[in-house]
């Protein structure tokens, strides 16, 4: 066996791996996009028929005038990582209550509407039962952690998109839609690029040449990044009520 | 199972002549005789890297293929040395960590908190277990086995990274930093010295081993229901499989006692766990099972309710949630 040989077909197996997995990678990134076609069409065909419409909340029977309430089950783990003292939540659980309210045009949101999609901005500013941030931060230092609770609320005059018994977004969920799906193929039209420039560059007479080593040099450090991109890209793309949610609170 | 780590040593265990009570299992260096078979590996693989890399004859299908299999195997010992500790000296506990490191391209201490405290316990504080089968997306299941690294490892490096920021485990940062530097850095200098040669010869056995172990976790859980005490793994229970690959195909003793020496698991697995699982869930073969399930045929298998077993004859366990404590406990103490 010479290297005449057995290095060209070693070239082929590596590359052989690099495009099967970034064509795996952006499939998979096509996948969720095609998921999501289905919800874009429903909306967008609600919107059209004024079946989906945006509306500020007139009225909220909910504490403090709220017609939403969104509790996230939390635990607080303390930050080990240099000063000041912090407390990181990650999210377990969060769950819905719906108050009942009035949106404006007459519109009557009854308590405990059953709706399928609930988007809340997930940046909205969370409220949390506790207060004393030493206490907090003493049981957030154990094993156990500091499980809690914090919420978020839809509240009077704020401006909402709904549809009765599919959906209450405090975004517009067509063009969230339009924009994770969007985002989805060109990450996937990225990658493919990325790949077959990076292959044209490493098949560049002489192959194993300078410019065939930057390209394989290139192509070693795109297989490592691009399966990170593409998670990253899974999980910016996942429907907001998918995306569990972390916050610091800061002494 | 502190009665059954603490039952095996009491049958082989003396006390030497300072009153520590000396396991007959000990050698010099190690905790477990057992594990020369585990430093053997480790030792044959760097070897055969050095080789492939100096000498143009070792270049060749054979070496390749052998590399690639004993560094699946080197991930096998990061698995079970981030268990158990295989050297009585906490500082070459910490270099063999390094060294075991560069054969598979990550951090091995990424494994306190990716595998000892999360997947053991299929928990993330309410969050799912960062390996857990459903990440993987396609409906043609061969293709799931092999895009569910591309996913996992990511989850694993994020997670990891934010675990670290919350640890209490002293000098956890300082070993995994040096354990990245080690991995990436020597690899790095290898690709500087000869790019192609360390390319084909190094980096793709490190990637096949890397993230063969992560393919473990599909074939180890795909189908298993991992809300059950018992019926949440898959056994692979060859014999000849489990001399090479240190006991690994007992997965569900132990994933229930997870400080349980590797040496001990074919007994335990007889013991406590036949008779509690679904019979489905020993196999006897990991060939056959990945020929019958991702190379015959196309859709995903269905699932079947296989904690059924389980509740014919269950046995107390500590609720999971205790163990997963007890788990992150062991961390801050070793």
């Amino acid at each position: 066996m010479t290297d005449t040989y057995f290095y060209p077909a070693m070239g082929v197996l590596a590359l052989g791996v690099l495009w099967l997995n970034t064509l795996l990678i952006a499939a998979a990134a096509l996948a969720q996009r095609r998921a999501l076609g289905p919800l874009l069409r429903s909306l967008r065909d609600a919107r059209r028929d004024g079946r989906l419409v945006r509306a500020n909340v007139q009225k909220g029977e909910g504490p403090s005038g709220a017609l939403l309430t969104r509790t996230i089950e939390q635990v607080g783990r303390a930050v080990t990582t240099g000063s000041p003292d912090r407390i990181l939540f990650t999210e377990a659980s969060a769950r819905h209550e719906l108050h009942g309210g009035e949106l404006g045009g007459g519109v009557v949101i009854e308590p405990g509407e059953a709706l399928a999609q609930v988007w809340l901005d997930g940046t909205a500013t969370l409220r949390r039962a506790l207060t004393d941030f030493d206490d907090a931060f003493r049981r957030a230092s154990t094993t156990r952690g500091l499980p809690t609770s914090a919420s978020s609320s839809v509240n009077m005059g704020d401006a909402i998109w709904f549809q009765r018994g599919e959906i209450l977004a405090s975004m517009d969920p067509v063009r969230t839609l339009r924009t994770k799906r969007m985002g989805l193929a060109l990450f996937a039209i990225g990658a493919v690029v990325i790949g077959a420039a990076l292959t044209v560059a490493i098949l560049l007479p002489p192959i194993f040449g300078t410019v065939s080593t930057a390209g394989g040099a290139g192509a070693l450090l795109f297989f490592l990044l691009v399966q990170p991109a593409g998670v990253k890209a899974r999980d910016w793309a996942r429907l907001p009520d998918e995306q569990p949610r972390s916050d610091v609170w800061q002494r | 199972m502190s009665e059954l780590s603490s039952a095996s040593v009491a049958i082989t265990s003396s006390a030497d002549g300072r009153g520590r009570v000396r396991s007959e299992q000990e050698t010099f260096l190690l905790h477990h005789r057992a594990d020369r078979r585990q430093v053997g590996i480790v030792l044959a693989y760097d070897a055969l890297l050095v080789a492939m890399v100096l000498v143009p004859a070792c270049r060749n299908p054979v070496c390749f293929v052998l590399a690639c299999y004993l560094s699946f195997l080197n991930a096998v010992v990061i698995h079970n040395h981030m268990h158990k500790g295989i050297f009585k000296s906490r500082f070459l506990n910490r270099a063999f960590r390094a060294v075991l490191s560069f054969g598979s391209l990550y951090p091995a201490s990424a494994n306190v908190a990716s595998h000892n405290i999360v997947h053991h316990h299929f928990d993330d504080d309410g969050q799912p277990d960062w390996a857990a089968p459903k990440n993987a997306p396609f409906r043609w299941h061969l293709m799931n086995l092999i895009h569910f690294p591309n996913v996992i490892g990511s989850n694993t490096f994020d997670g990891v990274s934010r675990w670290s920021s919350t640890t209490r485990q002293k000098d956890f940062k300082r070993q995994y930093t040096l354990e990245m530097v080690i991995a990436f850095g020597l690899t790095g200098i290898l690709l500087a010295y000869d790019f192609w040669t360390v390319l084909f010869f190094v980096v793709l056995p490190q990637l096949w081993g890397a993230r063969g172990i992560l393919r473990i976790n599909l074939i180890q859980h795909d189908g298993c229901d991992t809300t059950s005490e018992w019926n949440h793994s898959r056994n692979f229970v060859g014999r000849g499989f489990n001399w090479v690959m240190c006991n690994n195909g007992y997965h569900t003793i132990h994933h229930n006692f997870a400080g349980v020496h590797w040496s001990e698991l074919a007994a335990l697995h007889q013991r406590k766990v036949v008779g509690k699982i679904d019979p489905s869930l020993d196999e006897s073969s990991m060939v056959l099972y990945l020929w019958r399930n991702f190379f015959a045929r196309f859709g995903r298998p269905i699932d079947r309710d296989v904690a059924r077993a389980e509740a014919a004859a269950r046995e107390a366990l500590a609720p999971r949630q205790e163990r997963k404590l007890e788990a992150t406990e062991a961390c801050l103490t070793e």
